[in-house]
Protein backbone atom coordinates (compact mmCIF):
# COMPACT_ATOMS: atom_id res chain seq x y z
CA UNK A 1 0.00 0.00 0.00
CA UNK A 2 3.22 2.07 1.02
CA UNK A 3 3.81 2.13 -3.21
CA UNK A 4 0.09 2.63 -3.67
CA UNK A 5 0.61 6.12 -1.58
CA UNK A 6 3.67 6.80 -3.55
CA UNK A 7 2.04 6.42 -7.15
CA UNK A 8 -1.45 8.40 -5.99
CA UNK A 9 1.18 11.35 -4.18
CA UNK A 10 3.15 12.00 -7.79
CA UNK A 11 -0.21 11.89 -9.84
CA UNK A 12 -1.16 14.92 -7.76
CA UNK A 13 1.99 16.53 -8.39
CA UNK A 14 1.97 15.85 -11.72
CA UNK A 15 -1.16 17.52 -12.22
CA UNK A 16 -2.68 14.24 -12.98
CA UNK A 17 -5.53 14.44 -10.62
CA UNK A 18 -7.23 17.23 -8.72
CA UNK A 19 -7.17 14.93 -5.56
CA UNK A 20 -7.86 10.81 -4.41
CA UNK A 21 -8.97 8.93 -1.28
CA UNK A 22 -8.71 5.36 -0.27
CA UNK A 23 -12.36 3.80 -0.05
CA UNK A 24 -13.75 0.38 0.62
CA UNK A 25 -12.21 -2.44 2.36
CA UNK A 26 -8.98 -1.43 2.77
CA UNK A 27 -10.29 1.70 4.18
CA UNK A 28 -12.56 -0.01 5.96
CA UNK A 29 -9.55 -1.70 7.89
CA UNK A 30 -8.21 1.32 9.53
CA UNK A 31 -11.13 1.34 12.50
CA UNK A 32 -11.84 -2.38 11.95
CA UNK A 33 -10.07 -5.82 12.03
CA UNK A 34 -8.30 -7.26 8.24
CA UNK A 35 -11.33 -8.59 6.20
CA UNK A 36 -10.58 -10.40 2.66
CA UNK A 37 -10.75 -7.77 -0.29
CA UNK A 38 -9.47 -8.40 -3.84
CA UNK A 39 -8.20 -4.79 -4.73
CA UNK A 40 -7.75 -1.15 -3.39
CA UNK A 41 -10.68 1.36 -4.45
CA UNK A 42 -9.59 4.85 -5.15
CA UNK A 43 -11.72 7.78 -5.63
CA UNK A 44 -10.15 10.25 -7.91
CA UNK A 45 -11.25 13.48 -9.24
CA UNK A 46 -9.97 14.32 -12.86
CA UNK A 47 -8.87 17.70 -14.07
CA UNK A 48 -12.06 18.55 -16.50
CA UNK A 49 -11.24 16.95 -20.04
CA UNK A 50 -13.61 16.60 -22.90
CA UNK A 51 -12.03 13.14 -23.07
CA UNK A 52 -14.63 10.34 -23.02
CA UNK A 53 -11.46 8.20 -21.64
CA UNK A 54 -11.17 10.48 -18.13
CA UNK A 55 -9.09 7.58 -16.83
CA UNK A 56 -6.54 7.57 -20.08
CA UNK A 57 -4.26 10.07 -18.32
CA UNK A 58 -3.91 8.12 -14.97
CA UNK A 59 -3.69 4.88 -16.98
CA UNK A 60 -1.16 6.52 -18.84
CA UNK A 61 1.16 7.89 -16.00
CA UNK A 62 0.71 4.45 -14.33
CA UNK A 63 2.23 2.92 -17.61
CA UNK A 64 5.43 5.38 -17.05
CA UNK A 65 6.00 4.19 -13.91
CA UNK A 66 5.93 0.32 -14.81
CA UNK A 67 2.62 -0.29 -13.85
CA UNK A 68 -0.15 -1.76 -16.28
CA UNK A 69 -3.45 -2.90 -16.46
CA UNK A 70 -4.90 -6.60 -15.15
CA UNK A 71 -8.06 -6.52 -16.29
CA UNK A 72 -10.20 -3.89 -14.73
CA UNK A 73 -7.57 -2.46 -12.44
CA UNK A 74 -3.75 -1.89 -12.62
CA UNK A 75 -1.35 -4.25 -10.30
CA UNK A 76 0.69 -1.79 -7.74
CA UNK A 77 3.03 -3.62 -5.62
CA UNK A 78 0.79 -6.44 -4.12
CA UNK A 79 -2.19 -4.36 -4.63
CA UNK A 80 -4.58 -4.64 -8.02
CA UNK A 81 -6.23 -0.82 -7.82
CA UNK A 82 -9.06 0.30 -9.21
CA UNK A 83 -9.42 3.80 -9.81
CA UNK A 84 -12.96 5.50 -9.87
CA UNK A 85 -14.16 9.28 -10.48
CA UNK A 86 -16.16 10.92 -8.44
CA UNK A 87 -19.48 10.16 -9.68
CA UNK A 88 -22.01 12.15 -7.02
CA UNK A 89 -22.04 14.43 -4.77
CA UNK A 90 -21.88 11.67 -1.85
CA UNK A 91 -18.45 10.82 -3.58
CA UNK A 92 -17.29 14.38 -3.76
CA UNK A 93 -17.54 15.00 -0.54
CA UNK A 94 -16.02 11.84 1.14
CA UNK A 95 -12.94 12.70 -0.97
CA UNK A 96 -12.80 16.29 0.13
CA UNK A 97 -13.23 15.43 3.55
CA UNK A 98 -10.82 12.48 3.40
CA UNK A 99 -8.22 12.13 6.53
CA UNK A 100 -4.18 12.37 5.23
CA UNK A 101 -2.58 9.26 7.29
CA UNK A 102 0.83 8.81 7.33
CA UNK A 103 1.54 5.27 5.76
CA UNK A 104 4.82 4.04 6.96
CA UNK A 105 5.82 7.43 6.17
CA UNK A 106 4.05 8.37 3.13
CA UNK A 107 1.19 10.53 3.19
CA UNK A 108 -2.09 8.99 1.97
CA UNK A 109 -5.70 10.40 1.82
CA UNK A 110 -8.22 7.72 2.85
CA UNK A 111 -12.23 7.96 3.16
CA UNK A 112 -13.66 8.62 7.22
CA UNK A 113 -15.23 5.85 8.75
CA UNK A 114 -18.87 8.34 8.69
CA UNK A 115 -18.61 8.38 4.61
CA UNK A 116 -17.50 4.99 4.14
CA UNK A 117 -20.04 3.85 6.06
CA UNK A 118 -22.36 6.06 3.82
CA UNK A 119 -20.87 4.97 0.71
CA UNK A 120 -21.89 1.83 1.95
CA UNK A 121 -25.33 2.59 2.52
CA UNK A 122 -25.98 3.93 -0.95
CA UNK A 123 -24.57 1.08 -2.63
CA UNK A 124 -26.71 -1.33 -0.40
CA UNK A 125 -25.36 -5.20 -1.31
CA UNK A 126 -24.82 -7.70 2.16
CA UNK A 127 -21.27 -6.94 2.51
CA UNK A 128 -21.82 -3.30 2.51
CA UNK A 129 -24.34 -3.48 5.27
CA UNK A 130 -21.54 -5.63 7.23
CA UNK A 131 -19.28 -2.93 6.57
CA UNK A 132 -21.94 -0.54 8.92
CA UNK A 133 -22.42 -3.08 11.22
CA UNK A 134 -18.62 -3.67 11.33
CA UNK A 135 -17.92 0.09 11.76
CA UNK A 136 -20.62 0.63 13.83
CA UNK A 137 -19.25 -2.50 16.43
CA UNK A 138 -15.81 -0.70 16.24
CA UNK A 139 -17.26 2.56 17.53
CA UNK A 140 -15.85 4.58 14.69
CA UNK A 141 -19.32 5.88 13.69
CA UNK A 142 -22.75 6.50 15.61
CA UNK A 143 -26.42 5.82 14.65
CA UNK A 144 -26.82 9.52 15.45
CA UNK A 145 -23.96 10.56 12.79
CA UNK A 146 -25.33 8.33 10.51
CA UNK A 147 -28.59 9.81 10.52
CA UNK A 148 -27.36 12.92 10.05
CA UNK A 149 -25.15 12.28 7.52
CA UNK A 150 -27.55 10.06 5.74
CA UNK A 151 -29.82 12.67 5.80
CA UNK A 152 -27.22 15.23 3.97
CA UNK A 153 -26.92 12.90 1.19
CA UNK A 154 -30.99 11.64 0.44
CA UNK A 155 -30.20 8.48 2.09
CA UNK A 156 -32.20 8.94 5.85
CA UNK A 157 -34.70 6.34 4.41
CA UNK A 158 -32.24 3.65 3.62
CA UNK A 159 -30.42 4.65 6.81
CA UNK A 160 -34.30 3.84 8.91
CA UNK A 161 -34.53 0.67 6.92
CA UNK A 162 -31.02 -0.51 7.56
CA UNK A 163 -31.81 -0.18 11.49
CA UNK A 164 -35.16 -1.36 10.99
CA UNK A 165 -33.10 -4.99 9.79
CA UNK A 166 -30.15 -4.79 11.42
CA UNK A 167 -30.49 -2.78 14.81
CA UNK A 168 -33.56 -3.98 16.07
CA UNK A 169 -32.71 -4.86 19.75
CA UNK B 1 -21.90 -19.10 32.49
CA UNK B 2 -21.61 -21.98 31.23
CA UNK B 3 -17.64 -23.33 29.18
CA UNK B 4 -19.36 -22.68 25.75
CA UNK B 5 -20.41 -19.61 26.25
CA UNK B 6 -17.04 -18.07 28.30
CA UNK B 7 -15.42 -19.78 25.39
CA UNK B 8 -17.05 -17.77 22.64
CA UNK B 9 -16.61 -14.49 24.62
CA UNK B 10 -13.13 -15.14 25.07
CA UNK B 11 -12.97 -15.20 21.29
CA UNK B 12 -14.95 -12.42 20.79
CA UNK B 13 -12.25 -10.65 23.22
CA UNK B 14 -9.92 -11.94 21.11
CA UNK B 15 -10.87 -11.02 17.42
CA UNK B 16 -11.31 -7.09 19.19
CA UNK B 17 -7.76 -7.23 20.08
CA UNK B 18 -7.24 -7.66 16.03
CA UNK B 19 -8.59 -4.81 15.19
CA UNK B 20 -6.15 -3.04 17.40
CA UNK B 21 -3.81 -3.86 15.55
CA UNK B 22 -2.06 -1.45 13.10
CA UNK B 23 -3.55 -0.31 10.04
CA UNK B 24 -0.33 -1.69 8.00
CA UNK B 25 -0.47 -4.55 9.52
CA UNK B 26 -4.38 -5.51 8.71
CA UNK B 27 -3.67 -4.33 5.09
CA UNK B 28 -0.68 -7.18 4.92
CA UNK B 29 -2.79 -9.50 6.50
CA UNK B 30 -5.95 -8.96 3.99
CA UNK B 31 -2.86 -9.53 1.16
CA UNK B 32 -2.77 -13.10 2.90
CA UNK B 33 -6.65 -13.87 2.63
CA UNK B 34 -6.82 -12.33 -0.88
CA UNK B 35 -3.89 -14.96 -1.59
CA UNK B 36 -5.86 -17.74 0.05
CA UNK B 37 -9.45 -16.81 -1.17
CA UNK B 38 -7.93 -16.59 -4.99
CA UNK B 39 -7.50 -19.67 -5.06
CA UNK B 40 -10.51 -21.16 -2.84
CA UNK B 41 -12.48 -19.95 -5.65
CA UNK B 42 -10.38 -21.56 -8.22
CA UNK B 43 -11.72 -24.17 -10.42
CA UNK B 44 -8.92 -27.07 -9.29
CA UNK B 45 -9.77 -26.77 -5.90
CA UNK B 46 -13.57 -28.22 -6.34
CA UNK B 47 -12.11 -30.44 -8.33
CA UNK B 48 -9.92 -31.95 -5.49
CA UNK B 49 -10.83 -35.81 -4.80
CA UNK B 50 -12.12 -35.53 -0.79
CA UNK B 51 -9.74 -37.40 1.21
CA UNK B 52 -10.90 -40.45 2.71
CA UNK B 53 -10.85 -41.50 6.59
CA UNK B 54 -8.01 -44.57 6.98
CA UNK B 55 -9.83 -47.64 7.89
CA UNK B 56 -9.53 -48.83 11.49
Amino acid sequence: MKKVAELLNAMLAADVIDDYALFGAAAQMRYTEAVATLDADILVAVPTSDRLDVLSPIYEFCASRGYHPEGESIKVGAWPVQFIPTFSELTAAAMKNADTVDFEGVPLRVVRADYLATLALSVGRAKDSARILALLEAGSITAERMADISREFGLYDAWVRFKARFMNE
Amino acid sequence: MNKASHDLDKQAAWQKTRAQLPWPEKLRQAEVMREAFVKLRSASVSRMPTPKRRAS
